[in-house]
């Protein structure tokens, strides 16, 4: 019989110094930095935020399907929204090359 | 990272969705405009005649109406909104708050196939808002906000929100709210670091609070002008409200927002928010006598007691 395998809490991130026992433990946990309350409450709306964006636009698709329309609704709206999407995309893939 | 590559490009997914039903339903499968009663109704949206009273479809909520007061008090409102202030700035292009947030919530999901990142690292990409300086970030700021002047502008076109789900933009506030906030918070504003100072939330090159302010700032003002323009649609949508018909079948789904579902109960909520919010009509003698060119105002205080609004 082998060791059991044992559950070992993550390590701190590098250079992580948490300024309580529980950011410690949050940032152990969630595996980024939260040294201090301020950056835990910073990087929590920026969570927020991220899902707000992530289920925005479901309900409008499900409207115009329902409705069988896209009355209401501006072209110039969804395709310029759209198009600062596109431009987002190569700042995340950290590359160069935009395509915009 | 992957993670927030496949969040960005979520968000370009989405956005193809709703441009290809425009497409289609405009071009392709456009709705029989005499099949559906909801759809009578918008077109007595958009011809801008007046004649809603003449429209079989329109539920009023003010049975009586002598076809002259109807939509008068609209007049007024066709002011300011459209035109909201051109806040500069971005919206959503958050690529600094997607690559910290998307971190925080790849690792929340406990399915990171990677080493742990750097969190300092992480949170230096994020705060300091290294990519957001970039010519192509600029750009999708200006698209951003100018994205929503078409909506705006639509809708005061057609003295009404219907079809749009508010629930977008109520998302899309809190979203540059959130992400407002989260660069009021960073302890990179507010404090300068040495090199993985401040409990290693600083970057290997230390913190400068003022550089990142420098680059941060235009930002916040973005999202907070962005901000303003989403609100401006909350707020067309407080006035015009939804037009029943449209909602009826909506309203079963019970995926609306529930914003959504109080307004869908009342028909026509075109003055303002008390006007159908609380209630449908005003009493009868009140909508009577009330002159065509009587101006909103007037409207709205002698409507006032019968909804025991604090305003009165």
């Amino acid at each position: 019989m082998s060791a059991p395998y044992i559950h070992a809490p993550p390590d701190l991130p590098p250079h992580c110094e948490p300024e309580t026992p529980v950011l410690a433990l949050l940032s152990q946990s969630l595996g980024t930095c939260l040294p201090s309350y301020l950056a835990f409450f910073s990087t929590a709306a920026g969570v927020l935020s991220i899902v707000s964006w992530l289920f925005a636009q479901i309900p409008q698709i499900w409207k115009n399907y329902r409705r069988g329309s896209v009355e209401g609704l501006s072209l110039g709206f969804l395709a310029i929204w759209l198009a600062g999407d596109v431009c987002v995309l190569p700042s995340l893939a950290r590359s160069v090359a935009g395509s915009c | 990272m992957w993670f927030q590559q496949v969040v960005g490009l979520y968000y370009v997914l989405v956005d193809i969705v709703l441009v290809s039903q425009y497409f289609y339903f405009t071009n392709i499968d456009p709705p029989e405009l005499l099949v559906g009663h909801a759809l009578d109704y918008d077109d007595s949206i958009d011809d801008d005649d007046d004649n809603d009273d003449n429209d079989p479809y329109l539920v009023d909520s003010e049975p009586e109406t002598n076809g002259q007061q109807q939509k008068k008090p609209k007049e007024k409102e066709t002011r300011s909104n459209s035109s909201g202030s051109p806040g500069r700035g971005r919206s959503r292009s958050l690529a600094s708050t997607l690559i910290v947030v998307v971190s925080m919530m790849f690792h929340l999901a406990g399915a990171s196939p990677i080493a742990a990142t750097s969190a300092a690292a992480a949170l230096d990409d994020g705060v300091t808002l290294q990519d957001l300086g970039s010519v192509l970030s600029w750009f999708s700021t200006l698209l951003y906000v100018s994205s929503r002047l078409p909506q705006l502008l639509l809708n005061l076109r057609r003295r009404s929100t219907s079809g749009l789900a508010i629930s977008l933009f109520v998302a899309a506030f809190f979203g540059n709210f959130f992400y407002s906030l989260s660069l009021l918070l960073n302890p990179l504003g507010h404090y300068d670091y040495p090199p993985y100072g401040g409990g290693g939330i600083a970057g290997p090159d230390g913190n400068s609070r003022a550089e990142w302010w420098s680059r941060a700032l235009p930002f916040l003002l973005g999202a907070s002008g962005v901000l303003g323009l989403d609100a401006a649609v909350g707020w067309q949508w407080l006035v015009w409200g939804e037009r029943a018909p449209e909602d009826f079948d909506e309203r079963l789904d019970g995926d609306e927002e529930d914003e959504c579902l109080v307004l869908a109960e009342d028909t026509w909520s075109r003055w303002w928010p008390w006007n159908g919010w609380f209630e449908d009509s005003p009493s009868e003698e009140e909508e009577e006598e009330e002159e065509e060119a009587k101006p909103l105002v007037d409207d709205r205080t002698s409507l006032l007691p019968s909804y025991g609004s604090s305003r009165g």
